[in-house]
């Protein structure tokens, strides 16, 4: 189950400034998590002994409906593995471990259900649980939380699903559902429907997600009390399950100006900046469209926020706590996993040749460390990568289009790139990293990054005044 | 219908299904078919597209249609549904800052429906002109295709005003037009019909552009129907009236003028009228023209200065051109396009034309007795031409960009025709390679998109190719049209880019997606 879907993109470094250590201009020595491929078999072996187990125990007369899901999730669970999306790293899986194991402990009951937990390098502010016993912690959620006991609420609200079956349950339910003998009847008698035919789809597809979807809410606000039984136990500050979700609904997106970190960066004296590059794009045709008839609040999966603060609140005014604290672990130590996984997330974007997303975590983390010689590098790789791409016109596969459904931070960058011709893309990559020549001399990353733009510029010729 | 618009094939959109085979899902039950999508510009800035789907079947007249409003990144924005007659298809579009106009055809209703919709996805206005069969050709021949220029043929945005339309009719003997505006900021419109003070037996109406006050046309008269002889005027109406506020010849000069262009002055009433001037006695459907010409009018439609731009003269010095224009291997040259960028410079943008002997035309007659319906000469389409104009309109640089040449055959009985009708047909037919010139609102950049076939040891096959202008300087980029699909076409989007659209034929999938030019 999703903790929470989506999220502004934002405030990557927060919660490590928030714990006030002082952080030199160039951030720290980054190189990238190393996963243990041992720990990687072992793990998988796991989850294929579980999937083997939920197979076998599937009964009943939609059972190869229900087999064909689990196949899915497995191969999906997989694909994380890989992808190189899921972490195997000791540096931080033992960090993990240490938030688990204070929960399983104290709750010995979620021993029964044997949950295995990961956290993935992916960006997007997320936690879930697979339903056959995986739980994945995404880093874009963790760099975003201001502590130790934010994570475990999180956690605890995950292995809530987990022990509850939510996951399992509602693939059941479904399956009855849509497969029910009155539900086929209904629909082969739609199809034989000559006139109206989507009409009456959209009225039956409609009270269906209705049903569906305030079945998923009932669930999030279950797992969300079962969660904080399970933390009640636990020596973490049960107060954070409010901060938590408040952070979660009220994340200030707009506490960056990306706009002036991108024109401070890439302005150079012998390629200036261009404000056009940057220029608001008129809003075209009213922008994103909005429902004459807004849906109803039942077809939120998550109820909001505040909605959840609400509902917790009094049960934790009445959780009488002894010896809780914000961390268990040294606060320093979430703070250098959290400036870990703010590169990590860098890395892999650059590794799964999302070049557009690298760019934006880039800008934002060297507005921050504008001297640490792999966030410079690593912006120069993104020019390099975009030269190469577009000269073959592929530009598209490592860049996304803008788009209003994107983050509006994101996009500014989407729109930005859009913008550059080739040899814009070019004259600015070479001449941002031509400034960090002297500085960083003796980095044998950032000399191969910038010899690279140093041959593209030379071979670009492109431009020819008629 | 011309059936250039982007699909006008019924393409099943296939769901992928979530569910096992036995079962039905409901993307089983759902279909949904596309009857046809196209470009929504702004003047001469693409701002999006659309799809227009067939939803429902209502009745036996009647479908519900969906019409799916994409930015230009392929972002759905809005959807418009609503229900009407079964026989009806989407023309032409525009976009004028607060209201989308589609031009709705309904076939067996023979009916012109301009309809405007708002930001909230509901219908402004419409207004409703019905065709007679005597008409019908003229609206077949004229819309439901981008001109030449890449632009819309009959539904054009006026800034925040409006859009006004130019239809051609048939009243009683007489070819005539008529010009609607329609005000998307209150709820007004007026009509001008030509053929209320119509002399001639045909006149036709081509838009040039708009100034703060005025709409003005390009209009070409003819006394009879079948004259060779056809005259070019220029009349301006009044935006906010509809009155007309002049109407010019621009053959009683010192030399014919034929406009394809307005240019407004920044801060000034005035504007520039651009294209090509022939001899005083010259026949624009025949003679070569003697080069490019720009007129300063004010808004009362008086010339306030006039400058051309000879073949043999200035423009000699960068082109090799004899005194009929005509340049070695290059031949005559059929202008397509001429703009003013921010920077104040002026383009224009021809294509080489010569008039050949067509080995297929001589083969086909030998054979069958002189009546195989080719004619035995041809218009070999050789390069494109690209001219550079300052502020004064004064020649300062040209460039030829070789490609393959190209060969439009000609029907039989063309052989007489001079090269420069032959290009006028070659132009109807769409034979040129020239395929739009995009630009954005301010004119701070622009490409211009051809086609050509290439035969090399690398690669074999048809290429899209560009030449831009931005920040000063012209490139030129070449993309390979090679694919797995089906077919594979190319379409103008935001400037800098092109759309590409593939249809893998196995998959029932049609494929978009926007492709950035160097």
């Amino acid at each position: 189950m999703k903790f929470q879907y989506v999220l502004l993109l934002w405030m990557q470094c927060a919660a490590f400034l928030s714990s006030g250590k002082a952080i030199a201009q160039s951030g720290f020595n980054y190189t990238p998590l190393k996963d243990d491929v041992i720990k990687i078999a072992g793990s998988k072996k796991i989850i294929t002994g579980q999937y083997l187990r939920d197979s076998l125990n599937t009964q009943g007369e939609n059972k190869k409906y229900i087999l064909e899901i689990y196949r899915d999730r497995y191969k999906s669970i997989n694909e994380l593995f890989d992808n190189k999306e899921l972490i195997a790293a000791s540096e931080v899986d033992a960090y993990l471990t240490s938030i688990t194991n204070e929960i399983i402990s104290k709750n010995p009951e979620l021993k029964t259900i044997a949950p295995h937990f990961f956290f993935s390098r992916s960006w997007v502010p997320n936690a879930y649980s697979t339903g056959e016993g995986t739980i994945v912690f995404n880093i874009g959620l963790f760099t975003k939380l201001k502590n130790e006991s934010q994570v475990a609420f999180v956690i605890c609200h995950e292995l809530a699903h987990l022990f509850l079956q939510h996951s399992n349950k509602k693939i059941e339910k479904h399956i009855s559902m849509f497969y029910s003998d009155e539900f086929q009847k209904t629909l082969k008698k739609l199809q034989k429907k000559e006139f109206d035919r989507k009409a009456e789809l959209d009225k039956l597809e409609m009270g269906m997600a209705f049903k569906s979807f305030r079945h998923s809410r009932d669930s999030e606000s279950e797992a969300d009390s079962t969660g904080l039984y399970f933390l009640q136990h636990t020596n973490y500050d049960c107060g954070e399950a409010l901060t938590a979700l408040a952070l979660l609904d009220d994340i200030d997106a707009e506490s960056i100006d990306i706009n002036s970190s991108l024109k401070k960066l890439f302005t150079t004296a012998e390629f200036p900046f261009k404000d056009r590059w940057l220029q608001q794009e008129e809003v075209f045709f009213g922008g994103l469209e909005k429902k004459e008839k807004p849906i109803g609040d039942s077809l939120k999966t998550h109820p909001d926020c505040q909605v959840r603060i609400k509902k917790l609140t009094p049960v934790i005014e009445k959780i009488a706590q002894e010896n809780t604290r914000k961390f268990l672990q040294p606060e320093q130590q979430f703070a250098e996993v959290q400036m870990r996984f703010q590169f990590e997330i860098i890395n892999y974007c650059i590794a799964q040749k999302k070049v557009s997303r690298a760019m934006f975590y880039a800008v934002q983390l060297l507005e921050k460390y504008p001297e640490n010689s792999y966030l410079v590098g690593t912006a120069g790789e993104c020019f390099n990568e975009m030269y190469i791409k577009q000269k073959e016109h592929l530009l598209n596969t490592i860049a996304e289009l803008p788009s209003p459904y994107r983050e509006k931070k994101y996009n500014t960058i989407l729109e930005f790139i859009s913008r550059l011709s080739l040899k814009d893309i070019n004259s600015l990559g070479y001449y941002f990293l031509k400034q960090y020549t002297g500085k960083f001399n003796n980095d044998e990353n950032f000399k191969k990054i910038y010899e690279k733009s140093n041959q593209y510029f030379k071979n670009n010729q492109q431009a020819t005044q008629l | 219908m011309k059936k250039s618009i982007l699909l006008m094939m019924t393409t099943v959109i296939c769901n992928i299904s979530l569910f096992a085979q036995s079962k039905i899902s409901f993307e089983n039950v759902r279909t949904t078919y596309i009857r046809n999508t196209g470009e929504i510009v702004d003047g001469e800035e693409l701002k999006g597209y659309f799809s227009f789907y067939v939803t429902d079947k209502k009745d036996r007249k009647t479908n519900a249609y969906a019409i799916q409003v994409m930015d230009n990144n392929l972002n759905k924005i809005k959807e418009i549904e609503f229900e009407d007659s079964k026989d009806i298809e989407i023309l032409e579009s525009s976009y004028n800052g607060n209201s989308i106009m589609f031009l709705f055809y309904n076939d067996k209703e023979k009916t012109l429906e301009y309809r405007s919709y708002g930001f909230d996805g509901k219908q402004k206005s419409t207004y409703t002109k019905e065709i007679n069969n005597r008409t019908k050709w003229l609206i077949e021949s004229t819309y439901g295709t981008k001109s030449e220029e890449g632009q819309n043929e009959a539904i054009f945005s006026v800034g925040n005003l409006g859009f006004t339309t130019v239809i051609p009719v048939k009243e009683g003997k007489y070819y005539s037009y008529e010009v609607n505006f329609f005000f998307t900021d209150r709820n007004k419109q007026w009509v001008f019909e030509a053929n209320e003070e119509q002399e001639d037996k045909w006149a036709n109406a081509l838009y040039l552009g708009a100034t703060d006050s005025l709409v003005i046309f390009e209009v070409t008269k003819q006394k009879r129907m079948m004259s060779t002889t056809a005259h070019a005027w220029v009349i301006g109406l009044n935006i906010f009236t509809g009155k007309k506020q002049f109407e010019i010849s621009t053959e009683v000069e010192d030399y014919k003028f034929y406009p394809m262009n307005i240019v407004p002055i920044k801060g000034k009433s005035e504007y520039l009228l651009l294209g090509t001037y022939y001899e005083p006695d010259g026949r624009v459907m025949k003679d070569a023209s003697l080069g490019l010409a720009a007129w300063k009018l004010n808004t009362n439609g008086k010339i306030v200065s006039k400058k051309y731009n000879a073949w043999d003269g200035p423009i000699s010095k960068y082109l090799p051109a004899d005194t009929k224009g005509r340049i070695a291997d290059v031949g005559y040259i059929y202008f397509h396009k001429v703009l003013q960028t921010e920077d104040g410079k002026f383009f224009a943008i021809g294509e080489g034309y010569k008039k050949v002997v067509s080995g297929l035309g001589v083969a086909a007659n030998i054979l069958g007795g002189g009546r195989s319906g080719i004619s035995s000469l041809k218009l070999k389409i050789t390069d494109l031409v690209l001219l550079q104009f300052d502020e004064q309109f004064d020649i300062k640089n040209a460039k030829i960009y070789e490609k393959n040449s190209n060969s439009a055959e000609m029907p039989a009985g063309a052989s007489y025709l001079s090269p420069h009708t032959m290009a006028l047909l070659a132009r109807s037919f769409g034979s040129f390679d020239y395929a739009f010139t995009q630009t954005d609102k301010n004119h701070t950049r622009f490409s211009v998109g051809y086609d050509d076939y290439v035969k090399s040891d690398d690669y074999k096959g048809r290429t899209f190719n560009t030449i831009s202008y931005a920040d000063g300087k012209i490139t030129t980029d070449k993309i390979n049209l090679s694919s797995k699909a089906k077919w594979m076409r190319t379409y103008p989007a935001k400037a800098g880019f092109i759309m590409i659209t593939e249809y893998f034929k196995k998959e029932k999938k049609l494929d978009f997606r926007l492709e950035k030019m160097n």
